[in-house]
């Protein structure tokens, strides 16, 4: 295809096919139009093309159709609104709460739950302050035995044998 | 008689803008106006997308629906059919994706027969009807194997006969995009079309 054959058919299309307004902006490649049969018949395809596509509307005249149509859009009008994902969410939660309440199954579970819930962490807090409990019995029964004891070094973790000096110690052993 | 005449008169003079604007104050007869005004164009559109009679009354009806429930959201000043079809080209949009995904993973679907019954079951049944919509479907053919973007521009502008203005505001891009994706829509049709259709 020459050059000027493939500017004349791009510059038709862009005009939408108004020979007039191709006329007024590019004279030339107007002028070429009229004489070159490529060119010609390119365009002619295009117009064919453009009543091609023209002829794929749809036109439907029974009132039958149309009556089935509006009734349909009725029905449709009459159901409720659909909900958005966050209300069907929301209707949900609300749902699940409310059978929480109300239903006897629901109910019974929830009961059920929450008493070994209670038990499990009831045992273990009573076990627990009773290990509290003990240890700080035998930690003041201790302290009061050292206490009672009057023995200083008892506790201490230095060898009184090592601190005090013995007669050996004062004589300088000599003897 | 005459005022009931005149009355007439009136309610179709009005616009589409003061008909929404009605509707928006409660007035239901202007909803069904607006339903008698657009309902063959709103099918036709659809019927594009889909290429099946009762699909594209659905994918109408909805938009109707839509229109109905989000009445309160159209704008004092806003044109009413830019806004009705660009509710009604998204919704066809998106049922012709789901409809090439289900196409996809589908090997058995026969997309041309189903078409083919739904389309004589409303037209005539005679010969040259049947021609009539197969050639319809090979045109259909051709146009879905456009690109979205240049299939949307066809549709509107060639196929509907909206101007480039109305189809630049349904599809919010600019006039000259819609001449740009017009012409490049136009050749690759030309081309499909030449190869199957012979002479279009």
């Amino acid at each position: 295809m020459k050059k000027i054959c493939k500017k004349t058919q791009e510059k038709w299309l862009a005009f939408d096919g108004d020979i007039g307004a191709l006329a007024k902006a590019f004279p030339k490649l107007t002028e070429h139009y009229r004489t070159c049969s490529v060119c010609q018949r390119d365009v002619q395809s295009l117009v064919a093309l453009k009543h091609t596509l023209k002829a794929q509307h749809l036109e439907i005249s029974d009132p039958k159709f149309w009556g089935e149509f509006q009734s349909g859009l009725r029905a449709k009008l009459a159901q409720p609104a659909p909900e958005s994902l966050w209300e069907r969410w929301l209707r949900k939660m609300r749902d699940w709460a409310s059978a929480l309440v109300f239903q006897p199954a629901y109910r019974w579970g929830v009961a059920l739950v929450t008493l070994a819930f209670i038990s499990y962490f009831g045992f273990h807090t009573l076990h627990r302050s009773g290990e509290v409990a003990w240890d700080s019995i035998d930690f003041f029964y201790e302290s009061y035995q050292e206490a009672s004891s009057g023995n200083p070094f008892e506790t201490s973790l230095v060898d009184p044998s090592d601190v005090l000096m013995t007669e050996a110690d004062l004589t300088g052993g000599n003897e | 008689m005459r005022e009931a005449v005149a009355e007439m008169e009136k309610i179709d003079v009005e616009t589409d803008e003061s008909l929404m604007a009605r509707f928006q104050r409660g007035d239901v007869r202007a909803f069904e106006r607006l339903v008698e005004r657009y309902q063959k164009r709103a099918v036709s559109v659809a019927f594009q997308y889909v290429h099946n009679l009762e699909e594209a009354k659905d994918l109408a009806q909805d938009t109707f629906v839509k229109l109905f429930q989000a009445r309160k959201t159209f704008r004092e000043g806003e044109r009413f059919a830019p806004w009705f079809f660009r509710i009604l080209v998204n919704h066809s949009v998106n049922l012709y994706r789901r409809k090439k995904l289900v196409h996809f993973f589908s090997i058995f679907q026969n997309e041309n027969d189903e078409t083919r019954t739904n389309l004589s079951e409303t037209l005539s049944d005679t010969q040259d009807a049947e021609e009539k919509n197969d050639r319809r479907a090979l045109v259909h053919h051709a146009i879905s194997r456009l690109p979205e973007k240049y299939r949307s521009v066809v549709i509107l502008r060639d196929i509907e006969g909206f101007s480039e203005e109305e189809t630049g505001r349904i599809l919010g891009i600019p006039k000259g995009t819609v001449k740009s994706r017009l012409f490049h829509a136009r050749r690759k049709l030309k081309r499909v079309l030449e190869r199957e259709l012979r002479p279009i």
